[in-house]
């Protein structure tokens, strides 16, 4: 094993957040092609979730009318009358049913950080699950410009900062929205999704775990080592 | 490569290779799918890159308006980053003075509810019905707009737009550009306000008297005697901040008394308070009238005087209209004679149910003040079949008493000097004045529906009737709407005939902040902005002898695709037009050119910004200065927030009063000729017009503020007792109900309990329907029923039954409702109080309005 196969390794990990945020966007026909390419990571990843994509995937290459699927996706995380699954931390995090909250501001504070803002041709919350998992995508990125040997970043600290999110912020809310998913959906489309989001955040926990498994093994942070 | 750098990946391949030989064959894999190009992009949709850093600094405060009643009160938000997080009253208004009340916490709640609409939907069940799902699905505001151009086009197409109709709730001043100029442009007569579901009929009294079609402010730190009509100022009746602030000083100067049948938060705190039989408001007014002139308390040098000293007001008796020379009124002693002289405490006190001792009280300690005296209408006494005359006998009062307009008594508004957008009538072509031409759907000026606002016959707005026209195709079909910040499938009595109509309307767009009843009904839905934090636009208001005129601007980063409603979606529609060969509203738009560079909007923002300097540029700019508070330009405006008038100018209007005589009128020779006018356009009588109006008055009397016995829906057999409806101070007018503090603070309205619905029954009629408190209860009136929970409360009259108007929402959000589009949580008064109307005013009937009964469940 060598340094490219770290880079094509989460390489992989960064294009499996953002095909799972893509899922978790208003679904079109170009959703097929997303998952089509999230089963092939998936597979290549080894992942245990990627029996359930190629059910969507079989499932959506029989769906011609994506009428249904838009109503659920609505039913699900946009509402207007009620989402059955809250697609917010907030919605989880703070237990005062408003949005903007100590958690979204937690969550903001960690954005910049980080280097990255709200777009601003993004209409929603900072705290919503596209946000967070593409937030996790951008990490990788991070660390992937960060195993450039030409610069003096630190790869470390930025899987540091996924496990971060994910044991602190993301992983958090993850259960309980997935949860509502589970329950609420009449789509196994989004029964699928939501496993697949379980089983990889699961992985990708043992994934973290592994690679920071010990404080001793910590590469130091330091002000030179962060972006 | 440095070392450093090596030794940290060859520790990654390390961990990786000692743990998990998944890893190594996922690596191989990953190289042959990233050489084959089947990785995904990159690029975010939510996030982008930023230079920002986290922010040290601490917030700002920043000038906005609370709409959150009817106050319109100035306030500063305190923004730490794009988050509002504090809200203040704005210091450096002298009608808010500084204060605010406990409403403008809850924008917070409103802005940051999770349940707001965030982007624009559309509808995918063409079934229309309460238990139909409307199957919405999110679109871009691009098909949303070409949705609704399309519809109007069709219109046009073939010459029908007046079946273009535009509802209006609650607005600010920016209003004409969407409710006026685009609904005249387009070519429909519709744009229908909610004005008669609030107001319209306390206007009637003043402007039957005084020639005044609004809202009066009272000068209360002047005043010695304060006497409020189902009204309650600290906690819903406009000013509710100032008065909240410097209602300590008043009950230290003056007496208060307040007039209702149910212990309001300003009766927790008054003097006197006089629970009034419902619908007998305008008795105890002629009384205290009776006692005041027979007492001679009336002031001299409003009203004036008998010519010789020998004479005087004598119970029962008749005076000669010559032995009297009035100075600033009309018809004082016609007044006595009609209807004044018989009207005795006595009489008075059989008719209300309050003691003689106390009607004789109130009126001697009243007549006493003069002329700092105030009589408040407030909705009360006037929003009831018959309530355009008991408007004008309270109001009457503060002739008598030479407290109108006069130091110390009640004022109309001081001068102010914004400015109306550009006039419509260039850019409307043949198409639009045939359509503006065609009769209002909401029917006014019908025989049954005189609607007298200002004079005018068929000129004031029925809300609740345009929900008949629009069932009953009468005068014809609405086939596209258009509604804005308005919830008329809850918020009007018998909301289910706005279910229906809605449902009969083929395409509806609903322009809001969350999803409501109305909403459910529609075919669009578009998210509004909110209007404290995230628009353009100001509003003006009157209180302590000043006028303000204070902005409201964007001051947070939106966090969902909101669009504002007055400025930003009118405009974006104008350019679906203008691309569709309409280009007369983008152009008429366009003249709404930026006063300080000359320059024409190029968009939606440009548009809002500049709209709102051209409409205040009178305030602003020192070329233009004419009075008041005086700012060096547009941004230091923008950073104040408020302009406040010069000091109220009392008297001025002391003979030159609006009204055909231009004195104050007892007897309404105004009235009189609006009667006439609206009689002979129907070819009848003005005895007839009132007939079918539900007055009973005859004759000459039609013409001064007189009593008449309440209309009220109901056998007193069947439903025994009087329903008694009220505003919250936390909710006057809606829009909390999805707040929890809204559950939180809900015992800040007197008698009520938290996170419940109440009906407040008095402790001897619960006993005798043995009900407790607690106890689930049934309300049913001859037209609904509702369930919510006992409280017994000595605070209500015996014989009514009071429920605080807020609750009973089944959608608007999963706290106001139990059931989000399904179960409402508590009960909405509106499914009891039965659709009837004042219909010389237009306004909608909420008080004493029905009888019901109430069962234990």
């Amino acid at each position: 094993m060598n340094s490219d196969d770290i880079i094509h390794l989460e390489s992989l990990r960064q294009s499996i957040y953002k095909g799972l945020a893509t899922c978790f966007s208003l679904p079109d026909t170009t959703l097929l092609p997303v998952l089509t390419r999230l089963e092939q990571l998936l597979a290549a990843f080894h992942s245990k979730a990627r029996d359930e994509a190629s059910q969507m995937v079989a499932y959506l290459k029989d769906i011609h009318d994506y009428t249904p699927i838009t109503i659920e996706f609505t039913r699900l995380f946009v509402g207007p009358f009620g989402q059955l699954a809250p697609p917010y931390g907030s919605a989880y995090m703070d237990g005062t049913k408003t949005m903007m909250g100590d958690s979204t501001m937690d969550l903001l504070e960690r954005y910049q950080k980080a280097g990255v803002g709200m777009a601003e041709s993004f209409k929603d919350a900072p705290d919503h699950i596209v946000a967070e998992l593409e937030f996790l995508s951008f990490l990788i990125t991070k660390e992937l410009e960060a195993l450039d040997t030409e610069t003096d970043k630190t790869p470390q600290v930025f899987l540091l900062q996924q496990k971060e999110f994910l044991t602190h912020h993301l992983g958090l809310w993850l259960a309980p929205f997935l949860e509502k998913i589970r329950t609420h959906t009449r789509s196994p489309l989004y029964q699928a999704l939501a496993n697949i989001v379980h089983t990889i955040v699961q992985e990708e926990i043992e994934y973290l775990d592994t690679m920071l498994f010990t404080e001793a093994d910590h590469p130091p942070i330091n002000e030179s080592s962060s972006p | 490569m440095n070392i450093h750098k090596k030794n940290l990946i060859s520790k990654m391949i390390s961990d990786l290779k000692v743990s998990r030989r998944r890893f190594l064959k996922a690596s191989a894999a990953g190289g042959a799918l990233f050489a084959s190009g089947v990785g995904l992009k990159p690029q975010f949709t939510a996030l982008a890159a930023t230079d920002q850093t986290p922010s040290q600094e601490a917030g700002q405060w920043m000038a906005g308006t609370c709409q959150g009643c009817t106050s319109w009160c100035a306030k500063q938000v305190y923004v730490v980053g794009d988050r509002a997080v504090k809200i203040r009253g704005n210091p450096h208004s002298k009608v808010s003075l500084g204060a605010s009340c406990v409403k403008s916490h809850l924008a917070l709640q409103q802005v940051y509810d999770p349940d707001r609409l965030k982007t624009p939907m559309k509808r995918t069940n063409p079934k229309k019905g309460r238990h139909e799902d409307p199957g919405f699905v999110p679109i871009s505001w691009d098909e949303a707009l070409d949705t609704l151009a399309d519809k109007i086009m069709a219109l046009r197409e073939t010459n029908e737009t007046h079946k273009y109709m535009l509802m209006r709730g609650r607005y600010t001043y920016m209003r004409d550009i969407l409710y006026d100029r685009m609904t005249k442009i387009i070519g429909s007569p519709n744009n229908i306000s909610h004005s008669a579901i609030c107001a319209e009929a306390e206007k009637f009294g003043s402007y039957y008297t005084e020639g005044l079609w609004g809202y009066r402010q009272y000068d209360v730190q002047n005043a010695r005697y304060v006497l409020i009509w189902g009204a309650d100022p600290l906690a819903a009746n406009r000013q509710v901040s100032s008065y909240t602030r410097i209602w300590g000083d008043v009950l230290g100067r003056a007496q208060v008394a307040v007039v209702e049948p149910r212990l309001s938060a300003t009766a927790t705190k008054a003097d006197e308070w006089l629970p009034v039989k419902p619908g007998q408001d305008s008795a105890l007014a002629l009384a205290i009238a009776h006692l005041i002139l027979t007492h001679g308390l009336w002031s001299r040098e409003f009203v004036g005087d008998f010519k010789e000293t020998t004479h005087r007001f004598i119970p029962g008796q008749r005076v000669d209209e010559a032995h009297f020379q009035e100075r600033h009124t009309h018809g004082v002693v016609a007044w006595w004679n009609l209807e004044v002289k018989d009207r005795t405490p006595e009489w008075a006190a059989e008719k209300t149910g309050l003691p003689v001792e106390q009607i004789k009280r109130v009126a001697l300690d009243f007549g006493h003040a003069a002329p700092r005296a105030i009589s408040w209408v407030g909705g009360g006494p006037c929003m009831q079949v018959r309530g355009g005359y008991s408007s004008m006998a309270c109001h009457a009062l503060n002739g008598l008493v030479g407290a109108c307009d006069n130091e110390g008594g009640t004022l109309a508004s001081n001068k102010e000097y914004t400015k109306k957008f550009p006039k419509p009538d260039a850019f409307m072509d043949e198409i639009a004045k045939k359509g503006k031409k065609h009769e209002k759907i909401d029917q006014r000026g019908r025989l049954e529906f005189p609607a007298l606002k200002s004079g005018k016959p068929g000129s004031a707005v029925l809300t609740n009737n345009a929900a008949e026209g629009i069932l009953h195709e009468d005068p014809y079909d609405i086939k596209v709407a258009l509604g804005y910040m308005n919830n008329f499938a809850f918020s009007c009595t018998q909301p289910e005939r706005w279910e229906q109509a809605l449902s009969k309307i083929p395409f509806v767009a609903h322009l809001t902040t969350n999803a409501s009843e109305f909403s459910w009904f529609s075919d669009l839905l578009l998210p509004n902005t909110h209007h404290l934090f995230e628009k353009y636009g100001y509003v003006k208001s009157i209180a302590n002898g000043y006028r303000h005129v204070t902005l409201m601007q964007p001051i947070i980063k939106r966090i969902g695709d909101y669009k504002s409603d007055e400025t930003e979606v009118p405009w974006l529609l104008a350019e679906k037009l203008a691309q569709r060969g309409f280009p007369n509203l983008l152009d008429h738009y366009k003249t709404y050119k930026d006063p300080e560079t000359g320059k024409a909007p190029t968009n939606e923002m440009e548009f809002s910004l500049y709209a709102l300097k051209y409409a205040t540029q009178a305030l602003w700019d020192p070329s233009e200065y004419k009075g008041g508070d005086r700012f060096n330009g547009w941004e230091d405006f923008l950073k104040t927030g408020v302009w406040n008038s010069d000091p109220y100018p009392y008297r001025k209007r002391w003979g030159k009063m609006k009204t055909q005589t231009g004195k104050f009128e007892f007897y309404s020779v105004t009235l009189k000729k609006a009667l006439e006018k609206h009689a002979k356009k129907h070819t009848t009588t003005v005895d007839n017009v009132l007939k079918v109006c539900h007055y009973e008055v005859k004759g000459e009397r039609a013409f001064i503020p007189h009593h008449e016995d309440p209309y009220i829906a109901g056998d007193k057999a069947d439903y025994p007792f009087l329903f008694v409806d009220h505003k919250s101070r936390l909710n006057r007018e809606g829009r909390s109900a999805n707040c929890t503090w809204y559950y939180d603070f809900k015992d800040l309205d007197p008698g009520d309990e938290n996170w419940d619905d109440v009906a407040k029954i008095n402790p001897a009629d619960a006993t005798s329907l043995g009900i407790k408190s607690g106890d689930p209860i049934r309300i049913t009136s001859p037209i609904g029923q509702i369930e919510c929970t006992a409280k017994l409360w000595e605070g209500i009259r015996p014989g009514t039954v009071a429920k605080c108007y807020g609750q009973g929402h089944w959608a608007y959000g999963r706290i106001a409702a139990k059931e989000f589009g399904k179960t409402p949580r508590g009960g909405n008064n509106n499914d009891l109080i039965p659709v009837e109307y004042d219909r010389l005013s237009g306004s909608t009937v909420r008080h004493a309005g029905t009888r019901v009964k109430i069962e234990k469940i």
